[in-house]
């Protein structure tokens, strides 16, 4: 390798950190009101100041959020079930919500996508990496209770 | 015959990278969804030295198909993976010809635009801009990720190779 060739991977390292460091400490302010949504459409609604939730019908099927039971022993308070975009066996596979309003964080439980590629399923407060689900097409995102904008993650 | 020993090597090869591929998918290295560091690359990068921007790009975009029909998923992460294996075979094709650096430097943007590739998918299929929040790691892991296949494809060609060797330094 000549000179060139590492100045050039130490501007690269230097660029992605210094990004790295912007978006760790400069990056979307957390709120108050977690938002699952599910194919682009709010399927269900958080508000962890009052912990209360509103459930959206989805598009796909009217019948879908529905609540369920939490895993015992995970922190779980509430859970739901959405239908997610990945078909399995000629169906549409289930994602499984939960929120804890002690934590005031949320998470997906489980899907039923066969090999779980490209699910994050960590209990998320708004901080670090979010909870997403690829193949489901459901991903979790915290506004402040007055922010109106809907995609306005960063 | 000269036709034949290619086909031979470049169908071994993408065997290879299948293994490679469905390998890395199984073991899920690096904790970022639908992410992969590509380790399949390496034989992305012996290809395009050893035979060029074509084959090299035969090879990549059969492999992500393969993998895609032997996991019957052509899902958010499939189409991440062939957006991806796209951006990055295409910016070390124009980095081997138009800028004469080494083999390590070209296989390191070519880590880099796979996560880069890989991103704007997701970011274009999920609607959200939500990915960019693991950019930054997964650009910091595309790094050293990028520096260790070019060593193994760099060992490659000096153990099997040695006049291509010469054209990787």
């Amino acid at each position: 390798m000549k000179l060139k060739d590492y100045v050039i991977i130490g501007v690269i390292v230097l660029v992605i950190s210094a990004f790295y460091i912007w978006v760790t400490y400069f990056g979307p302010e957390s709120g108050s009101i977690a938002y699952v949504y599910q194919d682009n459409d709010i399927v269900i609604e958080v508000n962890f100041e009052d912990d209360s939730y509103v459930l959206y019908p989805q598009p796909v099927d009217t019948n879908y959020p529905q609540q369920t039971t939490p895993v015992e022993g995970e922190g779980g308070d509430v859970a739901f079930i959405i239908l997610g975009a990945y078909v399995h066996d000629g169906e549409q596979t289930k994602v499984y919500i939960e929120i804890d309003w002690d934590k005031k964080a949320i998470r997906i439980q489980k899907d039923e996508t066969p090999r779980q590629i490209g699910v994050r399923r960590n209990w998320y407060d708004g901080t670090g990496l979010p909870a997403i689900s690829l193949p489901s097409k459901v991903f979790i995102v915290f506004k402040a209770a007055d922010d109106d904008g809907i995609d306005g993650v960063v | 015959m000269k036709d034949l020993r290619k086909i031979t090597t470049l169908s071994m090869l993408v065997a290879v990278a299948i293994v490679l591929n469905v390998i890395e998918i199984s073991i899920n290295v690096i904790p970022v969804p639908g992410a992969k560091i590509g380790f399949a690359n390496i034989v992305t990068v012996i290809v395009l030295y050893m035979y060029g921007f074509r084959s090299a790009s035969l090879v990549t975009i059969l492999r992500v198909f393969l993998v895609g029909l032997l996991s019957r998923s052509f899902t958010i992460p499939f189409w991440m993976g062939l957006g991806g294996a796209v951006l990055s075979i295409l910016t070390m094709g124009i980095l081997k010809q138009w800028l004469k650096i080494h083999l390590v430097t070209v296989s390191v943007l070519g880590a880099i635009t796979h996560t880069l590739g890989q991103v704007i998918v997701g970011m274009y299929l999920l609607e959200t801009e939500l990915l960019i929040l693991y950019l930054p790691l997964m650009l910091l892991i595309s790094v050293p990720a990028g520096i260790f296949i070019g060593l193994i494809a760099q060992r490659f060609f000096k153990t099997f190779n040695p006049n291509r060797y010469q054209q990787t330094l």
